[in-house]
This record gives C-alpha cells, structure tokens and sequence, in this order.
C-alpha cells in the first residue's frame, strides 16, 4: 500500500515541476518592437514635415517678392507716365507746376529700383529689371534733355521731339513691362503650385508623423496590456502551483500521519487477537493434555507454531513500516564499531556454523546508527543462513566509489554461501518474497527488503552480485562523515 | 495476608490469561480487574463504587484503553500524593520506542511487552511475582494514610 502511495503522489510533484518552465516569459516582445519602429518612421515624418515647411516658408517669401516686384513695377511705371505727361503739359504752357510730377519721379524712381532690386526672384526678372532701369533712365535723361532744349529754345525742344525718340522710349518701356507682366503671371502661377504642394507634403508629414505616433501608442499599450495579462497568468499559475504544492504536502503528511497510526494499530490491535488464540490453544494443552489424545495435542502444536509464524510477520512488516516512517537521526558513525555490535549479537549463531567473519578497516560514515546495526545484522545473518556445504566464510569490505559521486564509500559484505540465480536478484529485495521452502531456510522474507530500505533512506543503493553455488556480495553506499555532510543532512 | 494486584486491561481475553498465569502461583494473590484508565483511578482512590477496595501492592497497566489511557492514569496516578508510592507495571503489547520512553518518562517502575506466546507469557507473569513479591521489598502503606 504504502510505496505505490508515495509513488503516484510523487509523480505529481515531478509533473507540477515539469510545468514550472513557463512559456509566456519572452525576452522578444514583437508589439513592442513594432511600437519602436514605428516611433522611428514618425521621427522621420516629423524631420520630413520640418524641411517641407521650411520649403513652405520659403515659398511664401517667393510670393511675397514677386508681388513686391509687381507693384515697384506699376509704380515705376505709373511714376514715368505722370512724369511724361508733366513734361508734355510744361513744353505746352511753360507753367513750372507741371514740372512737379517730373521732380517726384527722379527722387521717387532711384529708390524703386533699389527695391526693385530686392524683388528680383529669377535670373529672367533679373535680365528684364536691368533692361527696365536702362530704359528709364535712358526716358529720364531724354525727358531732361528736352527740358534743357526748351530752356535754350523751345524751337528746338519741338524739332526734337518730333523725331520721336521719346515716344520710342516709352515703348520700349511699355514692351518690357508687358514682358514683366507675362513672367509675373508665370511666376505665380508656379509658386502658387509649389506652394500648393509643400502644404501638401508639411500636412501629409505631419499627419502621418502624428498617426504613427498614435499607431506606436496603441502597441505600447497593447504589449503592456498582453505582459500584464501575462504576468496575471503566471501570478495565478504560481499561486496554483503553490497550492497544488502545499496540497501534495498535506496529502503527504497525512499519509505518513495514516502509516504510522497503521504501524502502531498493527502492533496493537493486530497482535491481541492473536496473543488470546495462542494464549487460549496452549491453556487447552496446559490445563487438559491428560485428556486429549495425540492428535489433539498434534494440532495444538500446529497452531502455536502458526501463531508464532503470524507473530513474526507482523513483527516483519512492523519493523519494514517503521523504517520507512520514522525520522531518521543521522550522526557519526563508526561502521568497525557498529560491526563489533552485530558479532557481538549474532556470536552465538556464528559459533554454531563455524562461520568465520573478516571484517577490514571500515569508513565512518553519517547515518541512523540503529538502522545500520540492523543492515549488517540481516545481511551477516543471512550469510550464515544461506550457507553452503563448507562453513561460512564471510568479508566486510569498503573502498571509496566514484560511480555515484564522489561522496559515497561503497561497503561490500560477501560471502561462500549458496549464492542467488541473478534472476531472482531484483525479487530478494521484495517484501515477504522467498526463494526457498521455509522448511529448508526458516524466515518471513523481509530481511533484504528492509535492508534496501535502510540503504535508500540513506540516500544509496544496494545491489546483488552473485554466483549460484559459489557465493553472494551484497554491495552498497554510504556517505562518509564529515561535518557538512552533517550540516546537510539536518 | 493476600497480596493485592490492580490490573487495568481493556481486553478480557488478556485479562483471563493473566489470571489464569496466576492460578498456579503459590502466593495468595488476590486480582483485581479494571477495564479502563477512570475505573482504574476511581479503584485507586476508592471512588464509587469502589468504597471498600483494597489499595493494591502493585499495578499492572495497560497503556491503550478507552475513556482514560494508561499513560494519563499513570500521570495522575505520579501526581497524587497519596498514590504515587504505588509500584507500576506497564504490560502491553506495544513494543513502539516511544511508548517505552514516555511510559519511564512518566516514572514507570517497569515497561513489559506481551509475548503472543502463553508459555512466555506465563514466564513473564511468573517473573513479576516473583520479583515484586519476593525479591523486593514494598512499602507497607502509606504513611498519610496510615
């Protein structure tokens, strides 16, 4: 009952540990890292939205300029004209008031063409304003020679504006300024498109600069709501596992609770109905035997020896829980003096064979001193009983093992007896198992199985090498002492 | 003058056999039976309905018997001056360590497992009275009571 128990209960624990390594904790998060990229692509929008509205900015002084030029050209013009016209009404009446339109325009005209200048945006309105300012200043100094031609003779200021040199001025003029306003129109036309486009381009940018800052936002959010999520998951699978955890303990507490209740009832309970049978068949003998006849007093004898018999299996099983159930108390312990002990013990039996036990020099090692009498009493005492034709030879050895670890010493107890079929070597080891007819070996068959019990509550391993006819060794390991071996153990 | 024994034992089976261990004895040993830890004490200090009961020269105690086990009567039974004098056998069938320990722990006189086996068993019981009520000396009474 009770290893399958432990058994299925601690595939359990294996399986709740198996499911520890969780999935979810990945280092790459690919929300997240989209969020960044994204965030990387919106700094590029932002910086592209930059440069088109410097461009915008840039397009709007353009304009600005060209419709400067515009207007110095209307007004230079306009200047020019009224200046004509003064001049004409002068050369006419000779009354120095039409002369003031001409002064306006030789102080207004110098300082428009400097502005004039500044408004030059391409290298054709470039061209044409030095065309423009050639011929104005060709009209002014033609309009001032006039002027000084009828100052010395209006005759001649007459004769000299018929050969129409003035008149082909202004032409020229108003030639230049058509040109003007044909390259004007052009040049708007094309700002205003680039304009148009810039704007364009600034909010395009900036729109989807901002939309991939939301879309970024969005992933942040998601990928910390998914680790959250995931964090609760593995919050509440811990606490589950912490649960099924304490659960297995307490399943396991309360079994050991129920073997030891069971160990205590088996020796209680169990053994006083038997104690009142044997009590009983022997009174029957002790207070009637005059009375019976052979056979009686046969089977009255039959069943003493089977109460003795159910006796010992008890005491067998009881002694097999109790290993299994009681707190071990490692401490420091010599194997030569715990060997001492069992020859001591088991003197009388080994005289009786003439067994002849070597015993080298033993390790001192960490473990339940009880216990370990009680392993090399069963398998020293077997060695006697297993014996063969030739009285009983028997060796207790012990090297240091380096097959399970460094820290173990491995003991070897071998003997010239009947030796075990490797066949059965796993069987021995089982409770109540027996390879022979109790009448030729007498026992309940639980020697070995506590023997492996001892040696695997001391964390080793006992194994069997054997010879049919030729001899057994019994071979397990052992912790050597020392004081951290010690300090590990409690 | 009888020599009186308690005997505390649940089981009357137990307590048939040890009576019948006793037949042969050649003292005069009187036997006293109680099923359980409260009719033991009530015995003992001569509570209803036990008015008229000897006080016993020695106690044989079981240690698991109903209402009242053997451990408790034996902690009381330690802490009444007026029994406490009172020689105590523990005879059981349990072999456990710890109830060994905690029986001496409680000042037992003496911890004896049952043997299944009635000719050990008579062994066992020939051996109490003969060490109780030969080999050692007990004290007559008490001497609040006397």
């Amino acid at each position: 009952m009770y290893p399958p128990t432990r058994g299925g209960v601690r595939t359990a624990v294996f399986g709740a540990a198996g499911r520890f390594e969780l999935p979810g904790e990945t280092t790459f998060r690919p929300l997240l890292a989209t969020a960044w990229a994204l965030a990387g692509l919106s700094l590029a929008m932002f910086f592209a939205a930059v440069y088109s509205y410097q461009s915008l900015r840039g397009d709007f002084e353009l304009i600005q300029r060209s419709r400067d030029f515009d207007g110095l050209r209307y007004q230079l013009f306009s200047l020019l004209k009224d200046a004509e016209t003064g001049q004409r009404g002068f050369l006419l009446t000779h009354d120095p008031q039409y002369l003031a339109p001409y002064e306006a325009a030789l102080a207004g005209i110098p300082v428009l063409l400097d502005r004039l200048s500044w408004a030059e945006t391409s290298p054709d309105k470039e061209r044409l304003a030095i065309e423009m300012r050639a011929a104005l200043t060709a009209k002014l100094d033609e309009v001032e020679h006039v002027l000084k031609l009828d100052a010395a003779s209006p005759e001649s200021a007459m004769s000299h504006l018929r050969t129409g040199r003035g008149k082909r001025l202004m032409d020229r003029l108003r030639t230049i300024f058509e040109q003007m306003e044909t390259l004007q129109a052009d040049t708007m036309a094309r700002l205003y498109a680039r304009n148009a486009r810039d704007a364009r381009l600034t909010m395009g940018f900036m729109g989807t600069g901002v939309l991939l800052v939301i879309l970024a936002c969005v992933l942040v959010y998601l990928s910390q709501r998914r680790e959250a999520r995931i964090r609760q998951r593995l919050l509440v699978r811990a606490e589950d596992y912490a649960e099924e955890l304490a659960e297995v303990n307490n399943s396991l507490t309360r079994a050991n609770d129920e073997l030891k209740i069971f160990a205590y009832v088996a020796s209680h309970d169990l053994q006083e109905p038997l104690r009142s049978i044997s009590g009983y068949v022997q009174l029957l003998l002790r207070r009637y035997e005059a009375q019976l006849d052979e056979k009686a007093v046969g089977y009255i004898g039959k069943s003493v020896a089977a109460t003795r018999r159910m006796q010992e299996l008890i005491d067998g099983l009881l002694l097999y829980t109790r290993i299994g159930t009681r707190e071990l108390s490692p401490e420091f312990v010599s194997l030569n003096e715990v060997l001492a002990e069992v020859m001591a013990n088991l003197a009388a039996s080994a005289e009786k064979s003439n067994a002849v036990v070597a015993v080298e020099e033993l390790p001192e090692v960490l473990g339940d001193r009880v216990q370990l009498r009680q392993l090399f009493q069963n398998l020293i005492s077997n060695a006697i009983k297993f014996r063969s034709e030739a009285s009983p030879e028997i060796r207790v050895s012990a090297v240091p093992d380096g097959s399970s670890g460094p820290e173990t010493v491995q003991v070897r107890v071998q003997d010239n007896g009947i030796g075990i079929d490797p066949q059965f070597a796993d069987r021995v080891f089982k409770v109540f198992q027996r390879l022979h007819a109790r009448q030729d070996y007498p026992g309940t068959g639980i020697g070995l199985a506590i023997c492996k019990r001892i040696v695997e509550r001391h964390g080793g391993e006992l194994w069997l090498e054997s010879e049919p006819g030729r001899g057994s060794s019994f071979i397990f390991t052992l912790t050597p002492y020392s004081e951290q071996a010690l300090k590990e153990a409690s | 003058m009888p020599i009186h024994v308690l005997m505390a034992e649940d089981n009357a089976d137990d307590a048939e056999l040890t009576h019948e261990a006793l037949v042969d004895s050649k003292l005069a040993i009187s036997l006293h039976h109680v099923t359980d830890g409260v009719e033991a004490l009530a015995f003992l200090r001569k509570q209803p309905p036990y008015e008229k009961a000897q006080t016993p020269d020695l106690v044989l105690l079981d240690l698991n018997m109903p209402r009242k086990d053997g451990r408790e009567v034996l902690r009381e039974l330690r802490g009444d001056p007026a029994l406490r004098h009172l020689p105590v056998v523990i005879l059981t069938t349990s072999g456990a360590d710890e109830d060994v320990e905690a029986a001496y722990e409680l000042s037992a006189n003496c911890y004896i497992q049952k043997p299944v086996d009635f000719e050990q068993f008579i062994h066992v019981v020939q051996a109490i009275e003969h060490f109780w009520f030969t080999v050692v000396k007990l004290p007559h009474g008490h001497p609040e009571r006397a």
